[in-house]
């Protein structure tokens, strides 16, 4: 007994037909224009042999138009499961080669059900946007289906890591699924994202503007701040999905793949030492900062391009993955800013959502001022930090490198803020406010009576205040280090904190600041 | 391969270190993640700003990035600079600001004085 030979022939013959997609003359012009085909992308993304389809098969049922007559293989979008390193990861990819990747009824059911499947098996979803948008055929099922979509992408947030990538069009509606996942990777030239384009902008409004101001990576990556990271090519994007899900856990309830395997050395890094200017009014490059904390200094940056006076993302110490936020004196005098406080506040959620010790790094004047910071609602925005810090329950480090000034200073995780440790290098300069508003507040009548006493009247406030000692005297700090010992001070500390559990009351959510 | 520094009784060495299989065949390190480099990306074109350029900052301006205090112009007339050269300091937020060349060029003018107070996006130096 064997299965019958035509049975056989059949399945092979289906098969090759919708591996095909669009067809293969279709498929190979992609490839000449250096661009991978949608099941290129999953192949590249997946260990070789382990991608498991769902709904190969699928048909979609639209009548009107012709389209009775027309058969589009997976109906535009490939979905299944494989293996990246030793996880499982759940992707779906969308095949522009097939009516432009447009999304009907069965599209997005389809994306749907593996996103179904991913929640219930906790693993990550990776998407590849390329389409050209609803499919107009199917009507307001391809509006509906879309709606489904976002429904799953809120369903899932904070359950599994949801990561996409805009590798082609993602134009209207579509652009809101991307926007309800954590991470948006956009590919350089060949990508393009927007609610109204150019035409659709000149036509409603008479404003000339250009495809790259409104829908490019590069708006996006630095003005927008919309995307997480730029890529080069769909390679480049693969590998960088690869190298954040190395960072992360699968779902919400597992540890990220931290390597405790390793003895925690306590060695000092005379180098730290070295990075501190002795002028503390010249910044430093907090980069150079982390780089020596981190190991192998391998730090993912999240939104480089995008409000660079604060510097977020991932790394390990000493096997431990952290998500790191730090002020940069070096942009801005790292001041935080509206911009500044949105990026740092998503960012810390999702650490706390997924588990992921937070290492705060303090360098920062305070809070921009300005009328249009003011105006543009610096309170609501700044509040994010504070919100998002106050709520995260995950191991919380900070390290107040140099200045720590008034709002800014709560709001960079300092100990009120719920900071499991707090450490400070003797530079550290912690002050409800900078020496020279301090005097002129606190001495106005001596400074009106004899104005050369101010300069004596800063050099005094600065000598006592501009220093750790005040606020390690309070008992508002763990301890005053040297820089060298900041790694293995760090290192010691979250392997202490990692086991920490905090339990709240129990509420939907709180109200954060929008 | 790696290389690694070894102190022995305070003599420092410094060793490579190959890892062999058990013939004593090199292997190659798989590394945990997959190698790469990020892309940082500059900001597009504005065609808003193309248009009121002439008026605000022209061809070689060089801009202050925030609102603050001179301290110091780091920069001569007639200077010739190449780009990352540093041209002016502010002060802000308790903090010195570099201002740097963008491109290769001379220095034209100078817009500031120590101890003025400038406005983000004013500009300080003009290259040619």
């Amino acid at each position: 007994m064997a299965t019958k030979k035509e049975l056989i022939e059949e399945l092979e013959a289906r098969r090759e037909k919708v591996l095909a997609g669009g067809g293969k003359d279709k498929l190979e012009a992609r490839r000449k224009k250096g661009l991978m085909t949608a099941r290129d992308r999953l192949d590249n993304l997946f260990q070789a042999g382990t991608f498991m389809e769902f709904g190969m098969h699928a048909q979609h049922a639209c009548h009107n138009f012709g389209m009775e007559k027309k058969e589009l293989p997976a109906d535009g979008v490939v979905t299944g499961t494989g293996y990246v390193g030793d996880r499982p990861v759940a992707a779906y990819s969308e095949d522009f080669t097939v009516a432009g990747g447009s999304l009907g009824a069965m599209h997005a059911h389809k994306i749907c059900e593996i996103m179904d499947y991913a929640q219930q098996s906790g693993m990550p979803v990776v998407c590849f946007n390329d389409s050209g948008g609803a499919r107009i055929q199917e009507g307001v099922e391809s509006l509906s289906g879309y709606g489904k979509v976002f429904f799953k992408n809120v369903y899932l947030s904070g359950v599994v890591p949801q990561i996409a990538v805009i590798a082609g069009p993602c134009a209207g509606g579509a652009a809101y699924s991307p926007a309800l996942t954590d991470f948006q990777v956009m590919v350089k030239d060949q990508a393009n994202m927007f609610i109204t384009g150019p035409e659709v902008i000149f036509a409603a409004t008479g404003q000339k503007c250009t495809m790259a101001e409104v829908g490019s990576a590069a708006a996006h990556a630095t003005i927008s701040g919309n995307i997480h990271f730029v890529a080069d090519n769909d390679a480049h994007a693969i590998a960088i999905v690869q190298k954040l899900l190395s960072f992360i856990p699968s779902n919400n309830i597992m540890d990220p793949p931290h390597d405790l395997n390793q003895p925690l050395v306590l060695d000092e890094d005379p180098g730290m030492d070295e990075l501190v200017p002795e002028d503390s009014k010249n910044p430093i490059n907090v980069k150079d900062v982390i780089g020596r904390l981190v190991d192998d200094a391998d730090f993912l940056e999240v939104q480089m391009d995008f409000a660079k006076n604060i510097v977020v993302g991932f790394g390990r110490i000493q096997g431990i993955v952290v998500g790191i936020i730090a002020n940069q004196s070096a942009v801005k005098a790292g001041a935080i800013d509206i911009d500044a406080s949105d990026k740092a506040a998503r960012f810390i959620r999702f650490c706390n959502i997924f588990n992921i010790p937070i290492v705060t790094l303090v360098d920062t004047g305070g809070f921009l001022p300005g009328v249009a910071q003011e105006r543009g609602g610096i309170i609501r925005h700044g509040a994010k930090m504070l919100f998002a810090y106050g709520a995260a329950t995950v191991p919380k480090i900070t390290v107040i490198l140099r200045k720590a000034y008034g709002g800014a200073y709560l709001a960079m995780c300092s100990q009120d803020l719920g900071a499991d440790l707090v450490f400070a290098w003797p530079t550290a300069e912690i002050a409800v406010m900078g020496a020279e508003g301090a005097v002129k507040i606190l001495y106005k009548r001596e400074i009106d009576k004899d104005p050369a006493c101010e300069s004596k009247l800063i050099a005094d406030y600065r000598a006592k205040f501009a220093s750790p000692y005040q606020a390690a005297g309070k008992g508002l700090i763990t301890d005053v280090i040297r820089p060298a010992q900041t790694r293995a001070m760090v290192a010691m500390a979250l392997r202490n904190t990692l086991s920490k559990r905090e339990t709240r009351p129990p509420k939907k959510h709180g109200n954060i600041p929008l | 391969m790696r290389k690694l520094r070894i102190t022995v009784e305070g003599k420092t060495y410094d060793v490579v270190v190959e890892a062999l299989d058990v013939q004593g065949n090199k292997v190659s390190f798989q590394p945990l993640t997959p190698a790469f480099q990020q892309t940082s990306i500059a900001p597009p074109a504005s065609s808003a700003k193309k248009a009121a350029a002439p008026a605000a900052a022209g061809e070689g301006a060089v801009t202050s990035p925030l609102a603050g205090r001179i301290v110091s112009v780091d920069c001569q007339i007639g200077q010739k600079v190449a780009s990352g050269a540093q041209l002016v300091t502010v002060e802000a937020m308790k903090m010195n600001t570099f201002v740097y060349a963008q491109a290769d060029g001379t220095v034209a003018a100078i817009a500031v004085n120590p101890g003025d107070a400038v406005e983000e996006g004013q500009t300080l130096v003009t290259l040619s």
